[in-house]
């Protein structure tokens, strides 16, 4: 066939095209581990080409299990039951190649996805294992960076670009290999909201212009609801009961907020103050703060916005005390007694099990067994299991909103004063953002001062005080929350 | 870019690596004091291109050390000669063991400045990945580890700073209370090690557990992508060899071999014990002069052609 018919065929394909890509029937799974417990439970739904279906579901449910599942070479260890076709193939019974030529699997964290120096070897990389000739590879990559416009990205190296940009080389590497189906886990959860935009435009031009059938895994509804043609929901919920969330941008409006009710108790006196600070990284000739003056009071929930790069986690990180500012003062009264969560909370576990992890701070009697059992309990991470059960569970066998919240209840515990927290709302559901909110307005009621990073707007919208926009290295502006979504245009405009 | 690293980044890394990687060599072998020093200043002068003059005097201050040392040193070690400088007791300090110390020194020091000169220009993970085409497991792990350092060495500081900005948990942490009111010194010390091992331990296991977790995405993009498929394996080459290419490439093989010979004859020519024989001027020097100075040549020519082709 011509390039040229090629070339038709697909256009015109966009709109009649309505072949079944991915039939799931009756799938139950439970990990070779656990095998007394399924993880996904007579889980069925279809996914056409040129369409984008949603996977939904609360954290820890096992949208990534099915993805995995779908995808031979990663397939968990573990009892299967059901059937997976792709493109009228049962995936077990499919060789590597098959799977390589049919389906792309994009992984939720991109920067760990990303194995090659720059983004150009990137997209060889999976060309030149397929075996791909020189000739053909090149039509590919040509044809692959033209639609994404990234040619200004090809000789950088992977490791510098951004989040976004780093999401997007890992999506073109993926459709290089021109799959029929493709699958994402939680594209946008590292993305700023502008970032999430282009994205998700996007990706509906690879469903639409490109005919492949796509299926997101994701918490974000509201991200993709626009453009979604299906969702399929797993945990028991109806698509209703998470398209409430998808409502989440109605929150950005200050008439549909909800005020956050405990941000009466906060009180005027000054608890940390940025006097003209200027930072720049080591061996970095940029600025990341610009004389940035910022004051937070007491009993304040404090709400940090702006783009990715914009500045946001150094100047928590500085407020934290483990960057020291080259140039300007930084008072923090409450440095004694203050609880810090980077955006990866990994690194904030260290030991074997969830119960060793929640009391290695408890050596001196600080807080009891029944108020870790309480804010377990008040951040929903029982919902789902048994507290004996997630006490013996690795901090690692958590999903990744499972890990955030096992995160804030392990500082909460400690009762600190001043909560430094970096996007604390990453890769979480509808729920669990509401027990997040809950444990942020109980932590201020009980006198804690909080400062948070963050993209989510909706969570601002419910507990923030006050919101600042950083930008270009300086905190640009401060005013209350709901004067602040009053006067914006995009947000209101959402 | 520096213009010397812009000429050698237009042409084909093949015709660099060859021409430094002669340099390189011929500098090694320069066991004569003449060649040496001919060796050292066209290495010098390539520094100066590729770098600056500041880059060059930072480098001497390194390296007149090494080459005073060395000759120096081997007049103990090898007291051999005939012309005698200075005499200690029974010990004589002949000219030739000082001479023979200091082209040794020059030697070494040129061969690691002509090596920076081809690093500057190609870099050795560049070089070893070019090398290792036919080996793409070598390649694919060189590449992972270029980016695995890196993401540890910021997770180590990650976790340090999680440590260190936790102040509310240090509170509620024994130990760290029993350091903090602990009156007596030695008991006081004692608790601080044991303080410090013990949270640097905590980090490295830490930064240990996220790195093997993070290795399970890093699997399942790699395996994803068809690696390990049995059956052909192609490869992508942007890097192409053309006739401006070629003729460098086959003028510095040509000089290179005529240098190569100048080099050989003069060495032959050379002995410095018992006796040295007396500096004679000589064509061979020609060709290891021209050779050395290449690299520079090259500059300025591709330079001239480049500007005239506009």
């Amino acid at each position: 066939m011509s390039e040229h018919s090629s070339y038709i065929q697909n256009s015109s394909a966009t709109s009649v095209s309505k072949e079944v890509v991915l039939a799931i029937q009756n799938l139950s799974f439970a990990y070779a581990l656990t095998p007394d417990r399924n993880v996904v439970e007579d889980f069925s739904c279809e996914v056409c080409a040129g369409q984008i279906s949603l996977l939904l579901g609360p954290t820890g449910s096992g949208k990534s299990t099915i993805l995995s599942l779908i995808k031979p070479e990663i397939a968990p260890q573990g009892r299967r039951e059901g059937s997976i076709i792709v493109c009228g193939q049962e995936v077990s019974t499919m060789t590597q190649a098959q799977s390589v030529d049919t389906i792309a699997f994009v992984p939720q964290a991109t920067s760990q996805a990303l194995v090659c120096e720059t983004p150009l070897k990137e997209l060889a990389f999976g060309l030149e294992n397929r075996g791909v000739s020189e000739k053909e590879m090149r039509r590919r990559i040509f044809e692959t960076i033209s639609f994404f416009g990234m040619e200004s990205l090809l000789h950088k190296r992977c490791n510098e670009l951004s989040g976004g940009e780093q999401q997007l080389v890992a999506l073109a590497a993926a459709l290089v290999l021109r799959p029929k189906l493709l699958l994402l886990d939680e594209p946008t959860s590292q993305l700023d909201p502008f970032a999430q935009k282009s994205f998700t435009a996007l990706l509906e031009r690879v469903a639409r212009e490109l005919n492949v059938a796509v299926l997101v895994a994701t918490h974000d509804v509201a991200a993709f609801e626009h453009l979604a043609d299906a969702r399929v929901c797993l945990g028991g919920e109806k698509p209703g009961a998470l398209q409430a969330d998808s409502s989440s941008r109605q929150a950005l409006c200050p008439c549909s907020s909800v005020p956050n009710q405990a941000s009466t108790a906060a009180d005027s006196t000054l608890v940390l103050e940025f006097s003209a600070v200027t930072f720049a990284y080591p061996q970095s000739d940029q600025l990341a703060l610009s004389k940035c003056s910022l004051e937070v009071t007491g009993r304040e929930i404090r709400a940090l916005v702006g783009g990715n790069g914009s500045g946001k986690s150094t100047l928590l990180k500085l407020a934290a005390g483990v960057l020291r500012p080259r140039r300007g003062h930084i008072y923090n009264q409450l440095q004694q007694s203050q609880g810090y969560i980077p955006q990866d909370p990994e690194l904030l576990f260290t030991c074997q099990s969830v119960g060793e992890e929640l009391v290695q701070w408890q050596q001196s009697d600080a807080y009891s067994d029944q108020d870790v059992q309480e804010l377990l309990e008040a951040s929903g991470l029982l919902a789902r299991t048994t507290y004996q059960k997630l006490m013996s569970s690795h901090p690692y066998d958590l999903s990744g909103g499972q890990q955030q919240l096992l995160a804030l209840v392990k500082v909460l515990l400690t009762k600190a004063r001043l909560l430094i927290l970096d996007e604390p709302t990453k890769g979480l559901d509808a729920p669990t953002k509401d027990a997040v909110v809950n444990l942020l307005s109980r932590a201020q009621s009980e006198g804690a001062t909080i400062v948070i990073a963050t993209h989510d707007m909706q969570l601002i919208s419910r507990v923030a005080d006050n919101v600042s926009l950083v930008f270009d290295g300086q905190i640009s502006l401060t005013e209350p929350t709901s004067e602040f979504f009053e006067n914006s245009w995009v947000w209101s405009a959402e | 870019m520096n213009p010397a690293r812009t000429s050698f980044s237009r042409l084909h890394p093949l015709a660099t690596v060859v021409l430094f990687g002669c340099e390189v060599v011929l500098a090694a072998f320069s066991f004569q004091p003449l060649c040496a020093l001919i060796a050292f200043l066209g290495a010098q002068l390539c520094t100066i291109q590729l770098f600056d003059t500041k880059h060059a005097a930072k480098q001497l201050v390194w390296y007149a050390p090494i080459i005073i040392l060395m000759a120096v040193i081997n007049p103990f070690f090898s007291a051999s000669g005939s012309t005698i400088l200075y005499s200690f007791g029974h010990t004589q300090l002949y000219v030739e063991s000082l001479l023979y110390g200091a082209t040794s020194g020059l030697v070494l020091v040129s061969t690691l400045s002509w090596l920076e000169c081809l690093f500057a220009v190609v870099s050795p993970l560049e070089m070893l990945q070019r090398s290792s085409v036919r080996f793409p497991g070598l390649q694919l792990v060189l590449s992972l580890s270029v980016q695995l350092m890196p993401q540890l060495l910021s997770d180590l500081s990650t976790a340090r700073q999680i440590q260190s900005a936790n102040t509310a948990a240090r509170r509620c942490d024994s130990a760290a209370r029993a350091y903090r009111q602990s009156n007596v010194l030695g008991q006081s010390r004692l608790l601080s090690a044991r303080k410090t091992i013990a949270q640097s331990a905590t980090t490295i296991n830490a930064v240990s557990m996220s790195s093997l977790e993070k290795s399970m995405s890093t699997f399942q993009s790699i395996v994803s992508r068809g690696w390990g498929m049995a059956g052909h394996r192609s490869r992508w080459n942007t890097e192409v060899l053309d006739a401006y290419d070629t003729v460098a490439l086959l003028v510095f093989v040509f000089l290179s071999v005529i240098a190569a010979v100048c080099l050989y004859m003069l060495v032959q020519a050379w002995q410095f014990y018992p006796t040295m024989p007396e500096f004679q001027v000589s064509f061979w020097y020609l060709g290891v002069v021209l050779f050395t100075i290449l690299p520079a040549i090259f500059v300025r020519i591709d330079t001239v052609l480049w500007e005239q082709s506009v």
